[in-house]
């Protein structure tokens, strides 16, 4: 066991993974030792518990869509906070995301949860993106339009997955078209300076190097 | 727990142990058919062996006088006899309560508890004052004394145990006595509720002293079971028993027969891997419906084969209806302990105790937990 205890951070996929780390190197935070992703939101939950028993850890951080439901989704969390040792965890995710303090006298680590978008409504991680494209923007409403307007027997993606193809389609007809989802936000097609990545990093900054 | 597996529940599933030792306070839940505890150096990993060894035997003055030399603690045998305490302020068994206290009506009692498939065991012990009594019949017998009542010379210090509410008074005295090793391991196979055997970490019971357990066992199926064992570590070895012993003081000597030799050699021969694996897989097969306790598993034994003794030890455990409770702070003795765990359902869990302050802490990793952690490269040590 090292001497230092550490800051993980959990994320559902690759995507989340390469976002958040674009996001720090944009804003100058520290280092987060880890960020590990966990293969989809069920694996996320599995590990959960297991991960808050990892010894030598300082703090834990969860990013996890909320899909269809933000509270359905904190309960899921929730249970496992309650099992695991946690006394009393909100019954409501906090809108700034949540920071949740260890009892005393255990070597439960602190714990935070941020659920894309916004901890409020529902939705997953490129909805949280949308944030980030110049509102306004006569090219993003030319990609919702056309990607509302693809005829019905062509769209191959479920209604869920529209704002995904919305996101890929803006980065699609960049200067240089096609970049990943962390480079575009480093190249600017994604901008970081807009106040929800503001909460995101004053989240990051309460759970791990407050 | 999965349908069509042989899973009964443990022997001891849960454990509480309050101011023994340096455990101040310390509730193990969810132990499971073969359980690891691992830990830094002084979280009390050994206190918990002793701690149920104390239990299982009912606080036998034998078991503790062993488990107290093991530790080359003071136990007050042959001195003198009604002093509460000896230069130093010890009186015998004193290093068993936390914090090393003078004799006093004072000191809080240990307590040790458990739960599970057995009946729940229920022991404290606890410091007092015996007065001496004529029966009618003009016998002698010890008393419990208030404390509130003069104190003569036919004062006696003495140790309290209370075993599931039946009480016994055991004068300082007599646990003066010296007990031989046989007489504890008569104790720990013989008279108690079950069999509970205590491996120690430098298998300091020797093959001259396993001569008891191999008696046991000798010429029955059992006995291919230590043989396989061994094979986990020379595959050439048909054979193994003990010979020697003619007359009280003639140690018994284990041997060995192999393919590449002809006569039998000594097993101390096979090197300390094969020694530890004879003493560790012996006792196990002479714990059958019982418990097995080994202090520091891996101790003497390559990396290599930690992870078939850790199968053999599952196996055995669950065809055997034996509770295995080891300890260990090696590495390779974990990742060997996980990735056999992760290949029989539902019995292997893992205790991690750190200290934090003056507490130590558990945690708990059950099989799932387990296979999860082994999985996603979790740090459980």
């Amino acid at each position: 066991m090292s001497a230092m205890a550490k800051n993980v951070l959990l994320v559902e996929g690759p995507d989340d993974e390469h976002v958040l780390k674009h996001v720090c190197g944009n804003r100058g935070l520290p280092k987060i030792d880890e960020i590990k992703p966990q293969g989809g939101v069920d694996r996320l939950l599995e590990n959960l518990p297991v991960r808050l028993k990892e010894s030598d850890l300082a703090a834990l951080g969860v990013i996890i869509d909320a899909d269809i439901k933000v509270a359905s989704r904190w309960d899921a969390l929730r249970t496992r906070l309650v099992r695991a040792g946690y006394p009393n965890p909100p019954t409501v995710p906090d809108s700034i995301g949540t920071v949740i303090l260890p009892p005393a006298n255990s070597l439960l680590p602190r714990a935070g949860f941020w659920i894309m978008p916004d901890n409020t409504t529902p939705g997953a991680l490129e909805d949280f993106l949308q944030f980030l494209i110049p509102s306004g923007s006569a090219l993003f409403e030319h990609v919702k339009s056309s990607v509302v307007s693809i005829p019905e027997d062509e769209k191959r993606f479920t209604p869920r997955m529209e704002s995904k193809a919305m996101v890929h389609t803006w980065l699609a007809w960049q200067v240089e078209p096609g970049k990943p989802l962390g480079t575009a936000i480093t190249a600017r097609y994604l901008d970081p300076d807009v106040p929800e990545v503001d909460s995101l990093v004053s989240w990051l900054k309460r759970l791990f190097f407050y | 727990m999965k349908l069509g597996s042989t899973y009964m529940k443990p022997k001891i599933e849960t454990l509480t142990i309050e101011r023994f030792r340096a455990l101040e306070r310390i509730e193990l839940s969810g132990l499971g058919r073969v359980t690891l505890i691992t830990g830094r150096n002084n979280t009390g990993k050994s206190s918990i062996l002793e701690a149920l060894q104390i239990l299982v035997s009912d606080a036998s003055p034998s078991i503790i006088n062993k488990i107290l030399r093991f530790r080359e603690e003071h136990t007050g045998e042959i001195e003198d006899q009604n002093q509460p305490a000896n230069a130093e302020g010890m009186f015998p068994w004193s290093s068993l309560f936390n914090g090393f206290p003078q004799f006093s009506t004072d000191i809080k009692p240990i307590v040790i508890r458990s739960n599970g498939r057995q009946r729940s065991l229920d022991l404290s012990l606890e410091a007092c004052w015996l007065s001496e009594e004529l029966g009618p019949d003009g016998s002698r017998r010890f008393v419990s004394r208030q404390q509130s009542l003069f104190e003569g010379e036919e004062d006696y210090p003495a140790l309290r145990v209370k075993s599931n509410n039946i009480e016994r008074l055991l004068p300082l005295s007599r646990l003066r006595r010296r007990f031989g090793y046989r007489s504890a391991l008569r104790t720990e196979v013989e008279d108690q509720a079950f069999t509970c055997l205590f491996v120690s970490p430098y298998g300091g019971e020797g093959t001259a002293t396993l001569g008891y357990l191999w008696d046991k066992i000798a010429l029955s199926d059992r006995e291919e079971d230590v043989v396989e064992a061994l094979r986990i570590i020379d595959d050439g070895i048909i054979g193994v028993s003990m010979v020697g012993g003619e007359g009280a003081h003639h140690a018994r000597t284990a041997i060995v027969r192999s393919k590449q030799i002809q006569r039998p050699v000594p097993l101390r021969s096979f090197g300390d891997g094969l020694n530890r694996l004879f003493g560790i897989i012996l006792s196990l097969v002479n714990a059958k419906s019982g418990i097995l306790l080994v202090d520091e598993f891996e101790n003497g034994m390559h990396h290599t084969v930690q992870l078939d003794a850790w199968r053999a030890v599952f196996k055995l455990a669950t065809r055997l209806d034996i509770q295995v409770v080891a300890t260990s702070h090696s590495w390779d003795a974990i990742d060997a302990f996980q990735k056999a765990a992760s290949e029989v359902p539902d019995e292997g869990v893992l205790i991690r105790l750190t200290k934090k302050g003056n507490e130590i802490i558990p945690t708990i990793f059950d099989e799932k937990e387990l296979a999860v952690a082994a999985r996603e490269r979790i740090e459980v040590r």
